[in-house]
Protein backbone atom coordinates (compact mmCIF):
# COMPACT_ATOMS: atom_id res chain seq x y z
CA UNK A 1 0.00 0.00 0.00
CA UNK A 2 1.41 3.54 -0.98
CA UNK A 3 2.77 5.26 2.24
CA UNK A 4 1.87 8.98 0.56
CA UNK A 5 -1.21 9.40 -1.91
CA UNK A 6 -2.73 12.35 -3.36
CA UNK A 7 -5.79 12.98 -5.32
CA UNK A 8 -6.45 16.22 -6.97
CA UNK A 9 -4.39 17.45 -3.94
CA UNK A 10 -4.34 21.71 -5.09
CA UNK A 11 -3.01 24.32 -3.26
CA UNK A 12 -4.11 28.27 -3.47
CA UNK A 13 -1.97 31.02 -1.79
CA UNK A 14 -3.58 34.65 -1.06
CA UNK A 15 -6.63 33.43 -2.84
CA UNK A 16 -8.78 36.57 -3.36
CA UNK A 17 -6.09 38.80 -3.76
CA UNK A 18 -3.89 40.14 -6.03
CA UNK A 19 -1.13 38.36 -5.09
CA UNK A 20 -2.67 34.57 -5.70
CA UNK A 21 -0.23 32.10 -6.61
CA UNK A 22 -1.09 28.64 -7.43
CA UNK A 23 1.83 26.68 -5.56
CA UNK A 24 0.56 23.48 -6.54
CA UNK A 25 -1.13 22.27 -9.50
CA UNK A 26 -3.54 19.37 -9.43
CA UNK A 27 -1.13 16.49 -8.41
CA UNK A 28 -1.53 12.58 -8.52
CA UNK A 29 0.91 11.21 -6.10
CA UNK A 30 1.38 7.84 -4.87
CA UNK A 31 4.40 6.72 -3.41
CA UNK A 32 5.39 3.64 -2.05
CA UNK A 33 7.08 2.41 1.47
CA UNK A 34 10.95 2.56 1.94
CA UNK A 35 11.71 4.55 -1.20
CA UNK A 36 14.14 6.86 -1.20
CA UNK A 37 12.86 10.23 -3.32
CA UNK A 38 14.59 12.94 -4.61
CA UNK A 39 12.34 15.99 -4.93
CA UNK A 40 13.95 18.33 -7.33
CA UNK A 41 12.41 21.69 -8.88
CA UNK A 42 13.58 25.01 -9.63
CA UNK A 43 13.41 27.60 -6.69
CA UNK A 44 9.53 28.84 -6.38
CA UNK A 45 8.04 25.34 -8.65
CA UNK A 46 6.23 24.17 -5.52
CA UNK A 47 8.13 21.98 -3.77
CA UNK A 48 8.19 22.97 0.13
CA UNK A 49 4.37 23.78 -0.67
CA UNK A 50 3.47 20.31 -1.59
CA UNK A 51 5.92 18.25 1.07
CA UNK A 52 3.96 20.70 4.15
CA UNK A 53 0.75 18.79 3.14
CA UNK A 54 2.17 15.67 3.61
CA UNK A 55 2.09 16.22 7.52
CA UNK A 56 -1.15 18.39 7.24
CA UNK A 57 0.80 21.81 8.06
CA UNK A 58 -1.10 22.96 4.99
CA UNK A 59 -4.62 22.20 4.24
CA UNK A 60 -5.24 21.44 0.53
CA UNK A 61 -7.39 24.47 -1.59
CA UNK A 62 -9.04 21.04 -3.07
CA UNK A 63 -8.09 17.56 -3.90
CA UNK A 64 -7.40 14.62 -0.95
CA UNK A 65 -4.04 13.33 0.70
CA UNK A 66 -4.00 10.16 2.45
CA UNK A 67 -1.63 8.80 4.98
CA UNK A 68 -0.99 5.37 5.02
CA UNK A 69 -4.63 4.94 3.61
CA UNK A 70 -5.87 7.61 6.09
CA UNK A 71 -7.46 10.73 4.96
CA UNK A 72 -6.13 13.87 6.06
CA UNK A 73 -8.07 16.40 7.47
CA UNK A 74 -11.30 14.00 7.69
CA UNK A 75 -10.87 13.84 11.48
CA UNK A 76 -8.94 17.15 12.75
CA UNK A 77 -8.41 15.60 16.23
CA UNK A 78 -6.46 13.05 14.13
CA UNK A 79 -4.09 15.39 12.59
CA UNK A 80 -1.37 15.02 15.73
CA UNK A 81 -1.39 11.35 15.49
CA UNK A 82 -0.93 11.35 11.87
CA UNK A 83 2.07 14.15 12.22
CA UNK A 84 4.10 12.21 14.24
CA UNK A 85 3.88 9.40 11.38
CA UNK A 86 5.32 12.25 8.84
CA UNK A 87 8.37 13.93 10.12
CA UNK A 88 9.02 16.89 8.44
CA UNK A 89 12.25 18.96 9.08
CA UNK A 90 11.99 22.74 7.63
CA UNK A 91 14.89 24.05 5.39
CA UNK A 92 17.14 26.01 7.88
CA UNK A 93 16.34 23.88 10.66
CA UNK A 94 18.83 24.94 13.05
CA UNK A 95 16.49 28.51 13.24
CA UNK A 96 13.92 26.16 15.62
CA UNK A 97 16.15 25.22 18.26
CA UNK A 98 14.98 26.79 21.55
CA UNK A 99 15.90 24.49 24.48
CA UNK A 100 19.16 24.51 26.97
CA UNK A 101 20.64 21.79 26.10
CA UNK A 102 20.84 19.69 22.93
CA UNK A 103 19.55 16.93 24.63
CA UNK A 104 16.33 18.83 25.43
CA UNK A 105 15.84 19.67 21.88
CA UNK A 106 16.22 16.25 20.37
CA UNK A 107 13.44 14.86 23.14
CA UNK A 108 11.20 17.89 22.18
CA UNK A 109 9.29 15.81 19.58
CA UNK A 110 9.53 12.28 21.39
CA UNK A 111 8.25 14.24 24.18
CA UNK A 112 5.35 15.31 22.93
CA UNK A 113 4.32 12.10 21.20
CA UNK A 114 4.10 10.79 24.96
CA UNK A 115 6.86 7.81 25.34
CA UNK A 116 8.41 6.79 28.59
CA UNK A 117 11.52 8.61 29.60
CA UNK A 118 13.72 5.31 29.04
CA UNK A 119 12.21 5.48 25.36
CA UNK A 120 12.82 9.00 25.00
CA UNK A 121 16.55 8.09 26.38
CA UNK A 122 17.13 5.50 24.12
CA UNK A 123 15.74 7.59 20.96
CA UNK A 124 17.79 10.79 21.78
CA UNK A 125 20.81 9.15 22.27
CA UNK A 126 20.18 6.82 19.24
CA UNK A 127 19.89 9.48 16.52
CA UNK A 128 22.48 11.38 18.18
CA UNK A 129 24.76 8.96 17.41
CA UNK A 130 23.70 8.11 13.98
CA UNK A 131 24.04 12.31 13.37
CA UNK A 132 27.55 12.33 14.68
CA UNK A 133 26.53 14.65 17.99
CA UNK A 134 28.56 13.23 20.34
CA UNK A 135 27.56 12.84 24.46
CA UNK A 136 29.40 15.66 25.27
CA UNK A 137 27.99 17.56 23.00
CA UNK A 138 24.28 16.78 24.05
CA UNK A 139 24.72 18.73 27.19
CA UNK A 140 25.91 21.96 25.64
CA UNK A 141 23.64 24.30 24.44
CA UNK A 142 22.49 24.46 21.05
CA UNK A 143 23.63 27.56 20.50
CA UNK A 144 27.11 27.41 21.01
CA UNK A 145 27.40 24.66 18.26
CA UNK A 146 28.43 25.69 14.23
CA UNK A 147 26.26 25.86 11.81
CA UNK A 148 26.82 22.64 10.80
CA UNK A 149 26.34 20.55 14.16
CA UNK A 150 23.18 22.78 15.13
CA UNK A 151 21.79 21.59 12.07
CA UNK A 152 22.12 18.13 12.95
CA UNK A 153 20.74 18.53 16.27
CA UNK A 154 17.67 19.81 14.50
CA UNK A 155 17.27 17.11 11.89
CA UNK A 156 18.01 14.79 15.09
CA UNK A 157 15.18 16.25 16.55
CA UNK A 158 12.66 14.83 14.27
CA UNK A 159 14.24 11.62 13.37
CA UNK A 160 14.12 10.63 17.27
CA UNK A 161 10.25 10.80 16.86
CA UNK A 162 11.02 7.73 14.15
CA UNK A 163 8.56 8.66 11.49
CA UNK A 164 7.11 6.57 9.24
CA UNK A 165 8.50 8.72 6.51
CA UNK A 166 10.72 11.62 6.49
CA UNK A 167 10.57 14.57 4.79
CA UNK A 168 13.64 17.15 4.46
CA UNK A 169 13.46 20.07 2.74
CA UNK A 170 17.00 21.13 1.50
CA UNK A 171 18.88 19.92 4.10
CA UNK A 172 22.04 21.02 2.95
CA UNK A 173 21.53 24.36 1.65
CA UNK A 174 23.80 27.11 3.23
CA UNK A 175 26.63 24.72 4.52
CA UNK A 176 30.07 24.15 2.90
CA UNK A 177 30.57 20.79 0.56
CA UNK A 178 31.94 19.11 3.27
CA UNK A 179 28.88 19.59 5.59
CA UNK A 180 26.89 18.93 2.88
CA UNK A 181 28.28 15.94 2.21
CA UNK A 182 27.85 14.85 6.01
CA UNK A 183 24.24 15.67 6.29
CA UNK A 184 23.69 14.37 2.96
CA UNK A 185 25.96 10.86 4.28
CA UNK A 186 23.45 10.71 7.22
CA UNK A 187 20.60 10.91 5.84
CA UNK A 188 21.60 8.05 3.59
CA UNK A 189 22.77 6.19 6.40
CA UNK A 190 19.62 6.46 8.00
CA UNK A 191 17.76 5.05 5.61
CA UNK A 192 20.18 2.32 5.60
CA UNK A 193 19.12 1.57 9.11
CA UNK A 194 15.55 2.32 9.51
CA UNK A 195 14.48 1.34 5.89
CA UNK A 196 11.90 3.87 6.25
CA UNK A 197 10.50 5.81 3.14
CA UNK A 198 12.64 9.41 3.17
CA UNK A 199 11.92 12.17 0.99
CA UNK A 200 14.88 14.71 0.13
CA UNK A 201 14.22 18.16 -1.12
CA UNK A 202 16.66 19.68 -3.14
CA UNK A 203 17.71 21.48 -6.38
CA UNK A 204 20.90 20.02 -6.98
CA UNK A 205 20.94 17.51 -9.21
CA UNK A 206 23.97 16.09 -8.17
CA UNK A 207 22.48 15.85 -4.51
CA UNK A 208 19.81 13.41 -5.04
CA UNK A 209 21.14 10.92 -7.97
CA UNK A 210 23.45 9.32 -5.70
CA UNK A 211 21.30 8.21 -3.63
CA UNK A 212 17.52 7.53 -4.26
CA UNK A 213 15.60 5.26 -5.84
CA UNK A 214 13.09 7.49 -7.21
CA UNK A 215 12.83 10.98 -8.38
CA UNK A 216 10.01 13.44 -8.46
CA UNK A 217 10.41 16.67 -10.72
CA UNK A 218 8.60 19.69 -10.02
CA UNK A 219 7.63 22.53 -12.18
CA UNK A 220 5.79 25.37 -12.34
CA UNK A 221 3.64 23.83 -9.42
CA UNK A 222 3.30 20.23 -11.13
CA UNK A 223 4.95 17.28 -11.12
CA UNK A 224 6.19 16.46 -14.14
CA UNK A 225 8.29 13.31 -13.61
CA UNK A 226 7.87 11.01 -10.96
CA UNK A 227 10.47 8.21 -11.90
CA UNK A 228 13.66 6.13 -11.57
CA UNK A 229 16.72 8.40 -11.94
CA UNK A 230 17.69 6.92 -14.82
CA UNK A 231 14.42 7.42 -16.35
CA UNK A 232 14.18 11.05 -15.05
CA UNK A 233 17.79 11.50 -16.99
CA UNK A 234 17.30 10.26 -20.01
CA UNK A 235 14.95 13.17 -20.30
CA UNK A 236 17.96 15.57 -20.02
CA UNK A 237 16.46 18.09 -22.56
CA UNK A 238 13.31 18.41 -21.03
CA UNK A 239 15.13 18.86 -17.66
CA UNK A 240 17.58 21.54 -19.16
CA UNK A 241 14.07 23.71 -19.96
CA UNK A 242 12.73 23.73 -16.84
CA UNK A 243 16.05 25.26 -15.60
CA UNK A 244 17.74 22.15 -14.39
CA UNK A 245 20.65 20.12 -15.33
CA UNK A 246 21.70 16.86 -15.16
CA UNK A 247 24.63 15.17 -13.21
CA UNK A 248 27.93 16.74 -15.16
CA UNK A 249 28.56 12.94 -15.90
CA UNK A 250 25.28 12.47 -17.10
CA UNK A 251 26.09 15.22 -19.42
CA UNK A 252 29.51 13.46 -20.45
CA UNK A 253 27.68 10.27 -21.16
CA UNK A 254 24.95 11.62 -23.08
CA UNK A 255 27.53 13.07 -25.33
CA UNK A 256 29.66 9.87 -25.75
CA UNK A 257 26.14 8.64 -26.48
CA UNK A 258 25.36 10.45 -28.63
CA UNK A 259 28.04 10.55 -30.81
CA UNK A 260 27.74 6.68 -31.52
CA UNK A 261 29.87 5.06 -28.32
CA UNK A 262 27.99 2.01 -27.04
CA UNK A 263 26.60 2.66 -23.57
CA UNK A 264 24.60 0.59 -22.09
CA UNK A 265 22.20 2.46 -20.18
CA UNK A 266 22.31 6.01 -18.11
CA UNK A 267 24.85 7.30 -16.03
CA UNK A 268 24.78 9.51 -13.11
CA UNK A 269 27.22 8.67 -10.43
CA UNK A 270 31.31 9.69 -11.04
CA UNK A 271 31.55 6.17 -9.74
CA UNK A 272 29.90 3.91 -12.11
CA UNK A 273 31.18 6.45 -15.09
CA UNK A 274 34.74 5.98 -14.36
CA UNK A 275 34.21 1.97 -14.32
CA UNK A 276 32.45 2.14 -17.62
CA UNK A 277 35.07 4.62 -19.04
CA UNK A 278 37.76 1.90 -18.07
CA UNK A 279 35.81 -0.78 -19.35
CA UNK A 280 35.38 0.56 -22.32
CA UNK A 281 38.93 1.55 -22.68
CA UNK A 282 40.01 -1.76 -22.17
CA UNK A 283 37.84 -3.41 -24.74
CA UNK A 284 39.55 -0.97 -27.30
CA UNK A 285 42.82 -1.56 -26.11
CA UNK A 286 41.77 -5.35 -26.92
CA UNK A 287 40.83 -4.07 -30.20
CA UNK A 288 43.55 -2.61 -31.19
CA UNK A 289 46.13 -5.11 -30.73
CA UNK B 1 -4.11 33.15 10.57
CA UNK B 2 -1.29 35.44 11.47
CA UNK B 3 -1.33 36.67 7.64
CA UNK B 4 -4.70 38.17 8.51
CA UNK B 5 -3.38 40.86 10.68
CA UNK B 6 -3.30 44.40 8.08
CA UNK B 7 -1.21 46.59 9.89
CA UNK B 8 -0.01 48.60 6.78
CA UNK B 9 -1.15 46.44 4.39
CA UNK B 10 -1.00 47.80 1.18
CA UNK B 11 -3.45 46.99 -1.79
CA UNK B 12 -1.57 48.23 -4.64
CA UNK B 13 -3.26 49.67 -7.31
CA UNK B 14 -3.57 52.97 -9.71
CA UNK B 15 -6.48 55.13 -8.41
CA UNK B 16 -6.53 58.76 -7.73
CA UNK B 17 -6.34 57.77 -3.99
CA UNK B 18 -2.59 55.69 -5.01
CA UNK B 19 -1.74 58.54 -6.80
CA UNK B 20 -2.28 61.03 -4.09
CA UNK B 21 0.76 62.63 -2.10
CA UNK B 22 1.05 60.63 1.07
CA UNK B 23 1.44 63.86 3.12
CA UNK B 24 -1.74 65.11 1.39
CA UNK B 25 -3.79 61.69 2.42
CA UNK B 26 -2.68 62.04 6.10
CA UNK B 27 -3.87 65.62 6.21
CA UNK B 28 -7.28 65.02 4.24
CA UNK B 29 -7.65 62.01 6.55
CA UNK B 30 -7.52 64.18 9.91
CA UNK B 31 -10.02 66.06 7.89
CA UNK B 32 -12.33 63.86 7.51
CA UNK B 33 -12.27 62.54 11.01
CA UNK B 34 -13.32 66.35 11.90
CA UNK B 35 -15.95 66.41 9.56
CA UNK B 36 -17.79 63.42 10.65
CA UNK B 37 -17.56 64.84 14.14
CA UNK B 38 -18.86 68.21 12.89
CA UNK B 39 -21.45 66.10 10.99
CA UNK B 40 -24.23 66.73 14.19
CA UNK B 41 -27.59 65.15 12.63
CA UNK B 42 -28.55 62.33 10.39
CA UNK B 43 -28.79 64.76 7.24
CA UNK B 44 -25.32 66.08 7.76
CA UNK B 45 -24.33 62.59 8.52
CA UNK B 46 -25.94 61.38 5.67
CA UNK B 47 -23.65 63.46 3.35
CA UNK B 48 -20.51 62.17 5.59
CA UNK B 49 -21.89 58.30 4.37
CA UNK B 50 -22.48 59.62 0.61
CA UNK B 51 -19.19 60.78 0.64
CA UNK B 52 -17.46 57.70 2.47
CA UNK B 53 -19.23 55.92 -0.32
CA UNK B 54 -17.34 58.01 -3.31
CA UNK B 55 -14.36 57.63 -2.27
CA UNK B 56 -14.24 53.73 -1.51
CA UNK B 57 -15.60 53.89 -5.56
CA UNK B 58 -12.94 55.91 -6.23
CA UNK B 59 -10.09 53.96 -4.43
CA UNK B 60 -10.58 50.65 -6.58
CA UNK B 61 -10.26 48.41 -3.18
CA UNK B 62 -12.51 44.93 -3.02
CA UNK B 63 -15.04 45.22 -0.45
CA UNK B 64 -14.16 42.19 1.09
CA UNK B 65 -10.56 43.95 1.86
CA UNK B 66 -12.88 47.00 3.80
CA UNK B 67 -15.14 44.18 5.70
CA UNK B 68 -11.72 42.44 7.03
CA UNK B 69 -10.86 46.14 8.20
CA UNK B 70 -14.13 46.36 9.79
CA UNK B 71 -14.10 42.98 11.81
CA UNK B 72 -11.43 43.88 14.44
CA UNK B 73 -13.51 46.43 15.90
CA UNK B 74 -16.86 44.96 15.49
CA UNK B 75 -16.79 43.97 18.99
CA UNK B 76 -16.40 47.85 20.14
CA UNK B 77 -19.56 48.46 17.59
CA UNK B 78 -21.66 46.13 19.85
CA UNK B 79 -20.15 47.41 22.88
CA UNK B 80 -20.94 51.16 22.52
CA UNK B 81 -24.51 50.32 20.57
CA UNK B 82 -25.62 48.17 23.17
CA UNK B 83 -24.75 50.66 26.03
CA UNK B 84 -26.75 53.50 23.66
CA UNK B 85 -29.51 51.21 23.81
CA UNK B 86 -30.02 50.78 26.85
CA UNK B 87 -28.86 53.41 29.16
CA UNK B 88 -30.11 56.28 26.81
CA UNK B 89 -33.47 56.83 28.72
CA UNK B 90 -34.98 59.87 27.43
CA UNK B 91 -37.60 59.66 24.79
CA UNK B 92 -40.23 57.66 23.72
CA UNK B 93 -40.09 53.92 24.86
CA UNK B 94 -39.98 51.76 22.02
CA UNK B 95 -39.93 48.48 23.53
CA UNK B 96 -39.71 47.43 27.30
CA UNK B 97 -38.83 44.36 28.91
CA UNK B 98 -38.85 44.30 32.97
CA UNK B 99 -36.05 46.76 33.85
CA UNK B 100 -34.89 47.15 29.88
CA UNK B 101 -35.94 49.52 27.95
CA UNK B 102 -35.32 51.04 24.61
CA UNK B 103 -36.16 54.72 23.75
CA UNK B 104 -36.41 56.60 20.67
CA UNK B 105 -33.38 58.63 21.15
CA UNK B 106 -31.72 55.77 22.32
CA UNK B 107 -32.09 53.88 19.34
CA UNK B 108 -31.17 57.06 17.44
CA UNK B 109 -28.10 57.51 19.17
CA UNK B 110 -26.88 53.58 18.95
CA UNK B 111 -27.32 53.55 14.92
CA UNK B 112 -26.16 57.44 14.85
CA UNK B 113 -22.85 56.22 16.49
CA UNK B 114 -22.70 52.91 14.41
CA UNK B 115 -22.41 54.53 11.40
CA UNK B 116 -20.29 57.58 12.13
CA UNK B 117 -17.73 54.88 13.55
CA UNK B 118 -17.89 52.32 10.67
CA UNK B 119 -17.31 54.78 8.06
CA UNK B 120 -14.48 56.58 10.34
CA UNK B 121 -12.95 52.77 10.18
CA UNK B 122 -13.46 52.47 6.34
CA UNK B 123 -12.17 55.89 5.68
CA UNK B 124 -9.03 55.69 7.70
CA UNK B 125 -7.88 52.17 6.61
CA UNK B 126 -8.55 53.47 2.70
CA UNK B 127 -5.21 55.85 3.85
CA UNK B 128 -3.51 52.11 4.73
CA UNK B 129 -5.06 50.53 1.87
CA UNK B 130 -3.46 52.90 -0.87
CA UNK B 131 -0.64 54.44 0.47
CA UNK B 132 2.40 51.50 1.12
CA UNK B 133 3.48 51.79 4.55
CA UNK B 134 6.94 53.67 3.18
CA UNK B 135 5.63 56.50 1.58
CA UNK B 136 3.22 56.45 5.10
CA UNK B 137 6.55 57.52 6.89
CA UNK B 138 8.02 59.52 4.35
CA UNK B 139 4.93 61.63 4.57
CA UNK B 140 4.52 61.52 8.86
CA UNK B 141 8.50 62.56 8.70
CA UNK B 142 7.50 65.55 6.10
CA UNK B 143 4.85 66.86 7.90
CA UNK B 144 6.33 66.91 11.63
CA UNK B 145 9.61 68.30 10.16
CA UNK B 146 9.08 71.40 11.85
CA UNK B 147 9.28 69.89 15.23
CA UNK B 148 12.86 69.13 14.46
CA UNK B 149 13.29 73.09 15.16
CA UNK B 150 12.50 71.96 18.93
CA UNK B 151 14.76 69.25 18.91
CA UNK B 152 11.99 66.47 18.28
CA UNK B 153 14.10 63.38 16.43
CA UNK B 154 11.84 63.01 13.40
CA UNK B 155 14.14 61.81 11.24
CA UNK B 156 14.93 59.06 13.86
CA UNK B 157 11.71 58.12 14.82
CA UNK B 158 10.43 58.14 11.02
CA UNK B 159 13.45 55.78 10.30
CA UNK B 160 12.21 53.57 13.26
CA UNK B 161 8.76 53.30 12.60
CA UNK B 162 9.65 52.90 8.46
CA UNK B 163 11.94 49.54 9.66
CA UNK B 164 9.25 47.84 12.66
CA UNK B 165 7.04 48.21 9.49
CA UNK B 166 9.25 46.90 6.84
CA UNK B 167 9.68 43.49 9.52
CA UNK B 168 6.34 43.40 10.22
CA UNK B 169 5.61 40.56 7.34
CA UNK B 170 9.00 39.30 7.77
CA UNK B 171 8.21 38.59 11.59
CA UNK B 172 5.09 36.94 10.88
CA UNK B 173 6.16 34.90 8.05
CA UNK B 174 9.17 33.89 10.54
CA UNK B 175 6.67 32.89 13.57
CA UNK B 176 4.59 31.28 10.67
CA UNK B 177 7.03 29.44 9.91
CA UNK B 178 8.77 28.68 13.65
CA UNK B 179 5.20 27.93 13.78
CA UNK B 180 4.73 25.08 11.52
CA UNK B 181 8.76 23.51 12.58
CA UNK B 182 7.40 23.14 16.10
CA UNK B 183 3.92 21.44 15.02
CA UNK B 184 5.52 19.25 13.00
CA UNK B 185 7.64 18.36 16.04
CA UNK B 186 4.35 17.42 18.01
CA UNK B 187 3.88 20.74 19.79
CA UNK B 188 0.21 21.25 20.53
CA UNK B 189 -0.45 25.14 20.76
CA UNK B 190 -4.43 25.00 20.27
CA UNK B 191 -5.55 23.00 23.28
CA UNK B 192 -4.87 22.70 27.58
CA UNK B 193 -5.54 24.94 30.21
CA UNK B 194 -3.70 28.67 29.92
CA UNK B 195 -0.83 27.89 31.62
CA UNK B 196 -0.54 25.45 29.34
CA UNK B 197 -0.64 27.23 26.05
CA UNK B 198 1.50 29.91 27.47
CA UNK B 199 3.75 27.41 28.18
CA UNK B 200 3.90 26.28 24.96
CA UNK B 201 4.88 29.26 23.50
CA UNK B 202 8.65 29.12 24.56
CA UNK B 203 9.26 26.89 21.68
CA UNK B 204 7.74 29.50 19.50
CA UNK B 205 9.29 32.70 21.46
CA UNK B 206 12.80 31.73 21.67
CA UNK B 207 13.46 31.25 18.10
CA UNK B 208 11.66 34.44 17.43
CA UNK B 209 13.94 36.58 19.69
CA UNK B 210 17.15 35.01 18.49
CA UNK B 211 16.46 35.11 14.88
CA UNK B 212 15.12 38.86 15.34
CA UNK B 213 18.45 39.90 17.48
CA UNK B 214 20.33 38.46 14.92
CA UNK B 215 18.15 40.47 12.02
CA UNK B 216 18.23 43.65 13.89
CA UNK B 217 22.55 43.34 14.13
CA UNK B 218 22.06 42.39 10.56
CA UNK B 219 20.84 45.16 9.27
CA UNK B 220 22.96 47.74 11.87
CA UNK B 221 26.05 46.29 10.16
CA UNK B 222 24.65 46.94 6.79
CA UNK B 223 23.12 50.60 7.51
CA UNK B 224 26.71 51.46 8.86
CA UNK B 225 28.11 49.75 5.73
CA UNK B 226 26.12 52.43 3.59
CA UNK B 227 27.63 55.15 5.65
CA UNK B 228 24.14 55.77 7.35
CA UNK B 229 24.63 58.24 10.35
CA UNK B 230 21.29 60.28 11.02
CA UNK B 231 18.83 62.16 9.19
CA UNK B 232 21.25 65.39 8.53
CA UNK B 233 22.33 65.79 5.23
CA UNK B 234 20.49 62.78 4.16
CA UNK B 235 18.89 63.54 0.59
CA UNK B 236 15.94 61.51 -0.93
CA UNK B 237 15.37 59.49 -3.95
CA UNK B 238 11.33 60.02 -3.78
CA UNK B 239 10.64 63.46 -3.78
CA UNK B 240 7.28 64.47 -2.63
CA UNK B 241 5.75 66.39 -4.33
CA UNK B 242 1.91 67.85 -5.06
CA UNK B 243 0.34 67.37 -8.40
CA UNK B 244 -3.18 67.73 -9.98
CA UNK B 245 -4.78 65.12 -8.06
CA UNK B 246 -3.88 66.25 -4.37
CA UNK B 247 -5.24 69.97 -5.37
CA UNK B 248 -8.59 67.86 -7.12
CA UNK B 249 -8.92 66.09 -3.69
CA UNK B 250 -8.42 69.42 -1.69
CA UNK B 251 -11.62 70.54 -3.89
CA UNK B 252 -13.27 67.51 -3.26
CA UNK B 253 -13.35 67.65 0.57
CA UNK B 254 -13.63 71.16 0.95
CA UNK B 255 -17.10 70.62 -1.33
CA UNK B 256 -18.15 67.56 0.95
CA UNK B 257 -17.29 69.84 4.24
CA UNK B 258 -19.29 72.80 3.36
CA UNK B 259 -22.08 70.39 2.50
CA UNK B 260 -22.26 69.02 5.54
CA UNK B 261 -21.93 72.62 7.56
CA UNK B 262 -24.90 73.94 5.36
CA UNK B 263 -26.57 70.77 6.00
CA UNK B 264 -26.06 71.25 9.58
CA UNK B 265 -27.39 74.83 10.02
CA UNK B 266 -30.33 74.12 7.14
CA UNK B 267 -31.67 71.33 9.90
N1 LIG C 1 3.55 31.89 2.48
C1 LIG C 1 3.41 32.17 1.18
N2 LIG C 1 2.53 33.11 0.77
C2 LIG C 1 2.36 33.39 -0.54
N3 LIG C 1 3.01 32.77 -1.53
C3 LIG C 1 3.90 31.82 -1.21
C4 LIG C 1 4.15 31.47 0.16
N4 LIG C 1 5.08 30.48 0.19
C5 LIG C 1 5.40 30.25 -1.09
N5 LIG C 1 4.70 31.04 -1.93
C6 LIG C 1 4.77 31.04 -3.40
O1 LIG C 1 4.43 29.75 -3.87
C7 LIG C 1 5.31 29.32 -4.87
C8 LIG C 1 5.94 27.99 -4.49
O2 LIG C 1 6.79 28.20 -3.39
P1 LIG C 1 7.59 27.04 -2.66
O3 LIG C 1 6.67 25.91 -2.39
O4 LIG C 1 8.28 27.64 -1.49
O5 LIG C 1 8.64 26.63 -3.79
P2 LIG C 1 10.03 25.87 -3.66
O6 LIG C 1 10.12 25.26 -2.30
O7 LIG C 1 9.99 24.87 -4.76
O8 LIG C 1 11.09 26.89 -3.89
C9 LIG C 1 6.33 30.43 -5.07
O9 LIG C 1 5.98 31.14 -6.22
C10 LIG C 1 6.19 31.29 -3.84
O10 LIG C 1 6.39 32.63 -4.18
MG1 LIG D 1 11.52 25.61 -0.77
Amino acid sequence: MAVIKTEDLTYVYGEDTPFRKVAVDNVNLSIDEGEFIGVIGHTGSGKSTLIQHFNGLLKPSSGRIFIDGEQLWEDKARLREIRFKVGLVFQYPEYQLFEETCYKDIAFGPRNMGLSEEEIDRRVRETARLVGIDDTMLDKSPFELSGGQKRRVAIAGVMAMEPKVLILDEPASGLDPKGRAQILGLIREYHREKKNTVMLVSHSMEDVAKHCSKILVMNKAKVSMYDTPVNVFHRADELTAMGLSVPQVTKVFNRLKAQGCDIPEDVYTVGFGSELIMKILSQHKGADL
Amino acid sequence: MLKDITIGQYFPGNSPLHRMDSRMKLVLTIVFIVMLFVAKNKFSLFVGIVFTLITYLISNIPFKMILKSLKPILPIIIFTSVLNLFFIRTGEILWQWKFLKITEDGFNLAVFMTVRIVCLIIGSSLLTYTTSPIDLTDGIERLLSPLKKIKVPVHELAMMMTIALRFIPTLIEETDKIMAAQKARGADMETGSLIKRAKALVPILIPLFVSSFRRAEELALAMECRCYHGGEGRTRMKQLKLHLVDFCAVIYFAVFFAGIIIVNTLT
